[in-house]
């Protein structure tokens, strides 16, 4: 592809490759993720430094021309000292070789609050502001290799489409937008700032966006030409917690340019942990000895398909059978996990079990209680009842939240306040009033 | 359900007590008190539903009157078909028999009791005057659940009590305040991080004050270092200026002294100049007493050279002068001459003594073989020595001769013998004796004649011999003739026949006897003679050949005699003519040897000391001149020096004398001594000069060099040392202070450091958020734990709220009207009072038939368990009605109600009778007339009190 392509730029025949990375969120707590060992709780702590360690050494094996980091560097603006060094120190480390680093802040770290320990950064590091769309030449032996643009958010919440302050500009190489967004459609569940769309980056005609924001690794768009330009959000450089976006490598993405365009993107794990979530059936389980020894069989499979790497297991007892009645009763399930733990061994890489989440069933015919006419099916009844009337729901939730302290009542809101959540819960409770009746017993 | 009978075996006073036949409607059980009708109710409910244990406030009823704890029951179920129950004490579970024998289960017996526990049976079933007279036991939540829906549940649980299961697990996750539960720790850790996490935060974000702090604390440091080095340097000058002091009072005390010493005239400034000189002179003294001394040795030495010449001259003669001895001519040739002379000389005399010792030699070898000679010559032999040799040859030959003789004598015996033999063996006499008998008488006479021969006897050796020799001759003889005659011929051979032995031993016999006469011998000598003459003869031939040599001897003496005397003379003479060379060549040298060639040697020996001597002397006489030349260089030295000295060695005479060597050398140590004292002065001087440099050297290290070195050098000359010391407290003071200040700052430091290090190294945050997460996560659990438990207890009670709201009434209604009946119409209806939101029951209320709403509370003791009363009979209608009619067992409620409202309480009793076994315990015959007349089917059972 030469540089005629849309008439943008011109050609490179240099080929290089830099990194692109995202959502490091340095030193920042695994949310969800229950107490832990004193070993699992530091590899924890240091798992998302560890992956920017990672990631520095990427870039130097790599021998990449530059660095960028699209946002969400930190988890909060009260960015916490460690990581502001570590990521200080990282970046020097990439300065001593040469290879120069581009940082936007996102909103998890917008660049107006917060503070930094950070007095000044090292030479070949630019970490661009808010109020206007920065550029940064790339130079490799004297020749523009690259211009990379991008903006911080100057604000947690930033609504603006960011990327429409993006053009392309005259110059050699390769041009590169960074910026924390979210691009119409990438992922579910992401807080909608800077929205734009697809289109949108489009119109800017540069070559590569480097985006950070949506921390599964998506590539939403892959580059023709000069002026065509690739989409990419790496994900998040080590998962945060055992969320179903937070599963799977992490890490960042080595962009392989050529003539002055992209050619090539490659995801690279860099992460340390890993978060599994797994189901087991305890149909036709018949003692808390054989769960066990399943939850155990499992655990090993986890830590075999992450070669590598430690992983956080969260099971989901599933499926009906005799050993809900077992796991129903209060400290089963904990001395379980108790038990799994302390068969954790104190490798360098271990599998931490962060919880046993009882969705087990009785083996109540649901069906059958609904036609008994009795008091089961009258609680039956009225649970189904409730869980298709949203406002009945709702009121429920009130309850609970009106039910405890006020001190816990925010907590309580949390999934009381949100009705699909409710509902599993009033299923739960369903099923748990119906066997404290002894319904499945008829 | 039903009871026909019971078996008592042991229960409190009951013992072995049974009951049987009971109807289904009313049974009045009379007994007076003490009768065991308490007994007998606890008794019931403990066989149909356990024996309390002894944690229960219930009475245990333990067998007073013997019998096993316990009892049956017998049963009949709706169908009519009986059941029997037994249970006894110590084993909770009961053994229930189905109809058919077998064994019943729980679920039978659950079933058969329609659900109800003991509670409600205690409560609505079987009571008495204790229980009837208050209603929250009715009120409890498990008597409600069960009598609005335990006939619907079946074999179910309690809601309500499943509801207060929940509700403890509720309480165990979430209290309503700060509490042990542990929704509400996790939140009060939770609010605990968050303020230890705010707290790290903020330290966190202090980093940059701690920078700039560090900062500060780092600047305030090097100022606080560059005072105290500013003091410290001030210090370090001071204690320079107190050190230096005393270095500059030596240097000034070094510089007076200096200047005190005396100024150097010319005379010592040139003998300092001579130093050298004079040291050499020094040193060379001791070679010139060693070279006046040596002089004076070879004086000595010369004066006995000249001792010497002297008497060797006057040795060699008068004539002799040194003169002359020195000039004669006494070259190479001369002296080869001499020594010819003299080894001539030497060898003579060594020939002349040989010559002298061989004719001394000679005359007593010659007189030694002449005596010799004279004592062989006195048995001189007359033959010669031919003759002799002659003789010896005929005695040998003869010796042959007489041999042969001797043989053949003998064969010819020995012959004679064997005839003579050979004739006594043919009859003939004896021509001859046996060969051995002649040869033993040879032999005997031989032997006879050799004694006779050494023992000098009287018979003639000669003769004798002569005679053994004949004897033996003709033994030989007779031998060989017997050896003939036995070896060839016959015995009588030789008798005709001349013997040819015969005839030869003639002819020799007759040349032994010419021999013999030749020989002095007899005609027919033995052999021994022979022999003998042999030996004399050669004897005599050995005696005369040594006298012959012994006169040859003697001859051959002679003649080297002669030859010895010869060579003698010839000797003596040589020995002349050398002494007439020696006198020639003494005279040539001046010497009167008088041939003496020894004697001219050694005046030639002497001569030659002489002239060694005289050599000597001119060595010496040239040694002493040099001596003396060396002597006066070295004192012309010493003047030349002395004449520096001036006055000083005024004294002595230098040079004068070549002996004068004491003087010199005195002047030596004398200007040694002087140049001494000089140079101590001047070494003084410059090491006076030295410590004044080295003291200035030392100050200049101690206050440096460079302005300030000049300005402490100023400082130190004004010598204010008391100003210094004043100082120097001063500033150790201030040094103190600023090094405090410095540690101060310097802790500070690194304090600051160590804040830092530990912040940018600290996992505080991290930690704390970490736990923090885990605490929410925690907390979210238990939260949503909560909510489940919250949600199933409120499915619970919302059920059990519609169940008494739907199904209360109709128990009112039934109570209504039973009361209505027992006060016989005083009290219209009953209210139920509800909760407005849970829609739970709350209370009860009667309606008067004024309409006037009266609380069960409010009312008399007796209208108020006639109205509880009728709600149990109620509530167990509808127990009925939904699960099972279980039998009532009512001890004595009657008691309080006033005899009209007894009889309607019969009534009612009667007709709850209808519909429910009833079994009324009394002991007031007049209750039991009154039931019994209400209930005219009614059986009384009379029951005896316990003996």
């Amino acid at each position: 592809m030469d540089g005629s392509a849309g008439g943008h730029g011109s050609s490179h025949p240099r080929e290089f490759c830099f990194v692109h990375a995202a959502d490091l969120h340095l030193d920042t707590p695994f949310s969800g993720i229950h107490e832990s060992a004193p070993l699992v709780a530091e590899a924890l702590r240091e798992a998302s430094l560890a992956a920017l360690d990672a990631i520095v050494a990427l870039a130097l094996e790599r021998g990449a021309a530059f660095l960028v980091v699209a946002g969400d560097v930190y988890d909060g603006p009260e960015r916490g000292l460690r990581a502001q060094l570590r990521f200080r120190d990282g970046l020097a480390r990439l300065s001593d070789a040469g290879i120069p680093s581009v940082v936007v802040h996102g909103n998890h770290d917008p660049i107006a609050s917060g503070w930094s320990a950070v007095g000044s950064w090292p030479a070949a590091v630019t970490v661009l502001g808010h109020e206007s769309v920065g550029l940064v030449s790339i130079e490799r032996d004297g020749e523009q290799i690259a211009t990379v643009q991008g903006i911080s958010y100057p604000t947690r919440a930033v609504t603006e489409n960011l990327a429409l302050r993006f053009s392309r500009p005259d110059g050699p190489g390769l041009h590169v937008g960074l910026l924390h967004c979210n691009v119409e459609g990438a992922a579910e569940g992401y807080a909608d700032y800077s929205p734009c769309t697809l289109a949108d980056l489009r119109s800017t005609h540069l070559d590569y966006w480097a985006l950070g924001h949506v921390h599964q690794h998506r590539v939403l768009a892959e580059g023709t030409g000069p002026g065509d330009p690739w989409v990419v959000y790496p994900g998040n450089s080590q998962a945060r917690s055992p969320r179903p976006s937070e599963r799977g490598a992490k890490g960042a993405v080595v962009v392989h340019a050529a003539a002055g365009r992209v050619t090539r993107v490659e995801h690279v794990a860099c992460d340390a942990v890993r978060f599994v979530e797994r189901a087991c059936p305890i149909d036709g389980i018949a003692s808390l000895d054989e769960l066990e020894d399943r939850l155990s069989a499992l655990g090993e499979e986890a830590l075999e398909a992450e070669a590598g790497r430690s992983v956080v297991v969260r099971v989901r007892l599933v499926g009906r059978g005799a050993l809900h009645g077992e796991l129903a009763r209060p400290g089963v399930t904990e001395g379980l996990l108790a038990h799994l733990r302390d068969a954790t061994g104190r490798a360098v890489r271990f599998c931490w079990w962060d919880a046993i989440v009882d969705e087990s069933r009785s083996g109540t015919d649901l069906d059958a209680v609904r036609t008994r006419g009795d008091f089961s099916s009258d609680l039956l009844a009225l649970a189904e009842s409730l869980a298709g009337d949203d406002a009945a729901l709702g009121a429920l939730g009130s309850e609970l939240v009106g039910g405890v302290p006020r001190l816990l009542a925010k907590d309580v809101h949390a999934f009381a306040g949100d009705l699909g959540a409710l509902r599993a819960l009033l299923e739960r409770a369903t099923h748990l009033a119906l066997d404290e009746l002894g319904a499945g017993e008829q | 359900m039903r009871i026909s009978g019971w078996r008592v075996d042991g229960y409190g006073v009951l013992c072995d007590h049974r009951v049987t036949g009971l109807p289904p409607g009313v049974s009045v059980l009379l007994g007076p008190n003490e009768a065991g009708k308490s007994t007998l109710l606890d008794f019931v409910r403990s066989v149909l539903f356990g024996f309390p244990d002894r944690r229960h406030s219930q009475p245990q009823h333990l067998p007073l009157a013997g019998g096993r704890h316990g009892g049956a029951l017998e049963l009949l179920d709706e169908d009519g078909r009986p059941w029997l129950l037994e249970r006894h004490g110590g084993s909770r579970a009961a053994s229930l028999t189905a109809p058919d024998g077998a064994a019943g289960t729980d679920e039978d017996l659950r079933r058969l009791l329609g659900g109800a526990d003991v509670e409600l049976f205690r409560t609505v079933f079987a009571f008495g005057l204790g229980e009837l007279a208050t209603l929250h036991l009715l009120d409890r939540d498990e008597v409600r659940d069960l009598v609005f829906s335990a006939g619907i549940l079946g074999a179910g649980r309690s809601a309500s009590r499943a509801a207060k299961v929940l509700a403890e697990r509720q309480a165990a996750l979430v209290r309503p305040r700060q509490g042990a539960a542990t929704a509400n720790k996790l939140h009060a850790r939770l609010a605990e991080l968050d303020d230890e996490l705010r707290v790290a935060r903020a330290e966190a974000e202090r980093y940059p004050e701690h920078v700039r702090a560090l900062e500060r604390v780092v600047s305030a440091g090097s100022a606080a270092r560059a005072d105290a080095s500013l003091l410290r340097r001030r210090a370090a000058e001071v204690a320079a200026l107190e050190r230096s002091w005393p270095v500059l009072v030596a240097r000034n005390d070094a510089l007076e002294q200096r200047r005190a010493l005396p100024p150097l005239d010319a005379g010592a400034t040139d003998l300092l100049a001579r130093e050298p000189a004079l040291r050499l002179l020094a040193q060379q003294g001791s070679g010139h007493a060693a070279r006046v001394e040596q002089r004076a040795g070879l004086e000595r030495e010369r004066a006995e050279v000249d001792d010497a010449l002297r008497r060797l001259v006057d040795e060699l003669g008068r004539s002799a002068t040194l003169r002359s001895v020195l000039d004669a001519a006494y070259g190479p040739d001369e002296r080869s001459r001499l020594a010819s002379l003299i080894r001539r000389s030497a060898e003579l005399a060594a020939k002349s003594d040989a010559a002298a010792g061989h004719v001394e030699a000679g005359e007593a070898e010659r007189r030694a073989r002449e005596r010799r000679l004279g004592a062989g010559a006195k048995a001189a032999e007359p033959r010669s020595v031919a003759q002799l040799e002659e003789a010896l040859r005929s005695l040998a030959e003869l010796r042959q001769l007489v041999a042969e003789r001797d043989r053949l004598a003998a064969t010819t015996s020995a012959n004679e013998h064997a005839e003579r033999l050979a004739r006594l063996a043919a009859g003939a006499p004896v021509r001859s004796l046996p060969a051995f008998v002649p040869a033993l008488l040879a032999l005997a006479v031989a032997g006879t004649a050799v004694y006779a021969h050494r023992s000098d006897g009287a018979v003639p050796t000669a003769v004798l011999a002569a005679t053994a020799a004949v004897l033996a001759v003709l033994a030989v003889l007779a031998a060989r003739s017997s050896r003939h005659g036995r070896a060839g011929g016959a015995p009588g051979d030789g008798r005709g026949v001349p013997a040819a032995g015969t005839v030869d031993l003639d002819r020799i016999v007759a040349r032994v006897a010419d021999g013999a006469r030749a020989a002095g011998l007899p005609a027919a000598p033995s052999s021994v003679e022979v022999e003998a003459a042999a030996r004399r003869v050669e004897d005599a031939l050995a005696g005369k050949r040594h006298t012959e040599q012994l006169a040859h001897d003697v001859e051959e003496a002679n003649a080297k005699l002669d030859e010895a005397r010869r060579q003698l003379a010839d000797l003596v003479d040589g020995q002349a003519e050398l002494a007439e060379e020696v006198v020639v060549l003494g005279t040539a040298f001046g010497v009167d040897c008088k041939g003496d060639a020894h004697a001219l040697a050694d005046a030639v020996t002497a001569v030659e000391e002489i002239r060694a001597l005289a050599r000597r002397r001119a060595s010496i006489t040239a040694d002493v001149a040099r001596l003396d030349g060396a002597i006066g260089q070295f004192a012309t030295e010493v003047a030349e020096v002395a004449r520096g000295l001036g006055g000083i060695v005024g004294r002595a005479r230098v040079g004068e004398s070549p002996t004068a060597a004491p003087d010199v050398l005195e002047i030596l140590e004398i200007a040694g001594r002087r140049l001494d004292d000089l140079l101590a002065m001047e070494d003084r001087r410059r090491s006076l000069e030295t410590t004044a440099t080295e003291r200035d050297a030392e100050i200049d290290r101690s206050l440096g060099s460079g302005a300030d070195g000049k300005r402490l050098r100023a400082e130190l000359e004004s010598g204010d040392v008391v100003a210094w010391s004043a100082e120097r407290v001063e500033l150790e003071e201030r040094i103190e202070r600023a090094d405090a200040t410095r540690e101060e700052l310097l802790r500070a430091r690194h304090a600051a450091e160590r804040d830092m290090a530990q912040l940018e190294r600290s996992a505080c945050v991290a930690e704390l958020e970490a736990s923090r997460g885990a605490c929410a996560a925690e907390l979210g659990t238990a939260l949503e734990q909560y909510a489940v438990l919250t949600l199933a207890r409120s499915l619970l009670s919302r059920t059990l709220a519609v169940y008494e709201r739907e199904r209360q009434p109709a128990v009112v209604a039934s109570a209504s009207t039973l009361f209505a009946a027992v006060t016989e119409g005083r009290y219209v209806r009953l209210v139920a009072r509800v909760d407005s939101e849970t829609g739970r029951s709350q209370g009860i209320e009667a309606i008067s038939a004024s309409g006037a709403r009266v609380d069960a509370g409010d009312l008399s003791r007796g209208t108020a368990e006639q109205l509880y009363l009728c709600v149990r009979l109620a509530l167990a209608d509808s127990f009925a009605a939904r699960a099972a009619a279980l039998p009532f067992v009512l001890d004595d409620v009657l008691v309080n109600f006033d005899p009209t409202r007894a009889r309607a309480v019969a009534r009612v009793v009667a007709d709850i009778g209808r519909r429910h076994q009833v079994l009324a315990f009394t002991c007031h015959p007049h209750v039991a007339e009154m039931l019994t007349s209400a209930a005219p089917d009614a059986r009384l059972v009379e029951l005896d009190r316990p003996r």
